[in-house]
């Protein structure tokens, strides 16, 4: 069915809304002025200069993307694997792990940082990259494992089993037949944890130094301090990942298909 | 293509005869019920057997106890002498043909056809030749490059099939392998399957509810119901010589007419309420007896019409008349009320017309009794 004209109409009126605020942001980051002003004084990239030259903003830019990087690998793994529990275990109830691998959605992130913190501190693992990239990986964990688990249950068994017969092993099958399978439903997930570490500010707070610091939490800082033209620069950039990231959601699996087709 | 079709296999082992299968006593139970219950049968090397029942008749459940995805709780399953029970799935070395293809979408078809051999350790460089063979073998010469999702669903079961045989298993199983495809593309395949299994000498093992893929592919036909063996035998002995109601019943049309022979002058009767049934053979003595007739073994004539010498007769009111192309299939209303069914050749006029009294005659020498049936 096809959507009316007033209602293709009012989806557009909403998304301009969701967008507005973002767009006066990137607008308020090309002044050329010394202040944030709405509309932006005249047009330069000088506040994009200033922040990709200063060491402070590239540090935390780097140690965002390792953070990053790490959280949505950890994640990938995990929630690869408790997807592989919920639906294939014959030991444990489907609903216990699909219920404890959702739960860190649930969690308010200031418990979440509270509890990080304080086991952190008992462990003595703080200020790196580690520390945090774990935190992340948890609080990305359920888009992994909701991902996968849909890919996994649209998993013919009978295609396992036609692998099977064929002279795979159990472990075999999940290499190369399984796991390709589901390959993409992860990558996805993955891409979403990523992206779901790159702007958290509440439980990077937490577990913040002086030493380690992420974007989100510079940002965070600055802005206490006065706001200059550098922190919508900063805060355009980071959208500007984002949305790369969800184009990559978007995009990337029928690209992978596509590939695929051509080997 | 018989040519391509015979040199599938790897080199030593051309002509390589199927394996004797043979079911000692299987067993499966789910909860309360008997899924399998005791049975026992042997395929010689080279056969066509189809297991044949109802949903529910348990030839799955037998299926995937033989390939190894179920394992049985009690019995054996012999392969040329070998007790491979407790074998698990990826050592039987077995082929299988799976009801919606099972082909992995991920992979291209020659992947695809390749994998078994890839599994049991042959050479890259040798896959590509065996793999391109056995594809001319299912007429797909060439596809090796696509991607399975491109084919129509014939096109996807010949890969499977493909597939199932590139590595020359001496055991070949077939679960519904036919149910998804139409009835012409079937038609097609059923003869396809037949060759192919006849060129490499393979033997096989097919599930299917269709009676008539059963009837046309098969060298045996083992029935089930409930779990049980209903009867194992050639097709024309199941159809010809039903041994049970069962049996009847499930492979083609039949009238049944139940009751007690005994022997009138020189003939031996059922005797019904309303009508005679001649049974051929001598009777000693009464017994009980389930009669059955084929369709087309019937004539109908005008309810006036002068008596035939010797022949059942049996009075109706036709009920409905049903043109099927090459056959029509009359259905009589007896004098009981059940239902009989009568197929005419389609290209001869009908005596009657829907509602017209007539006479059923057969004779006796064209049913088949099922003795001690009750």
């Amino acid at each position: 069915m096809r959507a009316g004209l007033g209602v293709r109409l009012f989806a557009c009126l909403i998304a301009l809304l969701f967008v507005t605020p973002t767009l006066i942001v990137a607008a308020t980051s090309v002044t050329s002025g010394s202040m944030v002003t709405f509309p932006p004084k005249g047009f330069s990239l000088r506040w994009f200069q200033e922040v990709l030259t200063d060491p402070e903003w590239l540090t935390a830019l780097g140690n965002s993307a390792q953070v990053g990087l790490l959280a949505a690998v950890l994640a990938m793994a995990a929630g690869t694997s408790l997807a592989f529990a919920a639906a294939r275990s014959r030991f444990l109830p489907p609903a216990l792990v699909t219920g404890l691998a959702v739960l860190p959605m649930t969690v308010p992130l200031v418990v979440a940082g509270i509890g990080f913190y304080l086991v952190y501190i008992r462990v003595g693992l703080s200020g790196n990259v580690l520390s945090l990239g774990i935190a992340h990986a948890v609080l990305g964990l359920p888009f992994v494992f909701v991902n996968v688990l849909a890919a996994l249950t649209g998993v013919d068994r009978r295609v396992e089993e036609a692998a099977r017969v064929s002279g795979a092993t159990e472990a075999v099958t999940l290499l190369r037949i399984t796991l390709p399978l589901v390959a993409p439903a992860a990558l996805v997930g993955g891409v979403l944890a990523f992206v779901s570490s790159w702007d958290e500010v509440v439980v990077a707070l937490f577990l913040n130094t002086p030493q380690f610091r992420t974007l989100p939490v510079v940002m965070w800082s600055q802005v206490r301090s006065g706001v200059e033209p550098s922190i919508s620069a900063v805060a355009t950039l980071i959208t500007l990942v984002s949305l790369l990231m969800a184009a990559l959601v978007l995009v990337g699996p029928a690209v992978v298909k596509k590939v695929r087709r051509r080997t | 293509m018989t040519e391509t079709a015979t040199q599938a296999g790897p080199a030593g082992q051309e002509g390589s005869p199927g394996a004797r299968v043979e079911l000692a006593g299987i067993v499966k139970v789910y909860g309360e019920t008997r899924a399998v219950d005791d049975v026992s049968l042997t395929v010689e090397p080279g056969q066509f057997l189809t297991l044949l029942g109802a949903s529910g008749s348990g030839k799955t459940t037998l299926l995937r106890i033989i390939a190894g995805f179920v394992d049985a709780d009690e019995g054996r399953i012999v392969v040329n002498g070998r007790d491979i029970s407790q074998v698990p799935v990826h050592q039987r070395g077995i082929g299988m043909v799976f009801q919606n293809y099972a082909l992995f979408p991920h992979l291209s078809v020659a992947a695809n056809v390749g994998f078994p051999l890839e599994m049991r350790g042959v050479r890259r460089r040798d896959r590509a030749a065996l793999v391109e063979r056995a594809l001319e073998a299912v007429h797909l010469g060439g596809y090796g490059r696509r991607s399975p999702k491109e084919l129509s669903g014939g096109q996807q079961q010949r890969v499977a099939l493909a597939r199932a045989i590139v590595a020359r298993p001496p055991l070949l199983l077939m679960d519904e392998p036919l149910g998804a495809l139409d009835r012409r593309l079937r038609e097609a395949m059923q003869i396809e399957i037949r060759r192919l299994s006849r060129e490499l000498g393979l033997t096989v093992i097919n599930v299917t509810h269709d009676q008539e893929e059963a009837l046309t592919m098969s060298d045996r036909i083992a029935l089930l119901a409930g779990g049980r063996l209903v009867q194992h035998g050639t097709p024309e002995e199941l159809y010809g010589l039903p041994e049970s109601e069962v049996a009847a019943r499930f492979l083609g049309e039949s009238n049944l007419f139940r009751g007690r022979v005994r022997r009138e002058g020189a003939d031996s009767v059922l005797a019904l309420p309303y009508g005679r049934v001649l049974v051929p053979g001598d009777t000693p003595g009464e017994r009980e007896a389930v009669v059955v007739v084929r369709p087309s073994a019937i004539r109908i004539r005008p309810a006036g019409a002068e008596p035939s010498a010797s022949v059942s007769r049996m009075p109706g009111v036709v009920s409905a008349d049903i043109y099927a192309g090459d056959s029509r299939k009359v259905l009589v209303a007896g004098a009981d009320g059940a239902e009989l069914v009568v197929r005419c050749e389609s290209g001869a006029p009908l005596p009657c017309s829907v509602g017209d009294e007539v006479v059923l005659e057969w004779d006796p020498g064209s049913c088949h009794i099922i003795p001690g049936a009750a």
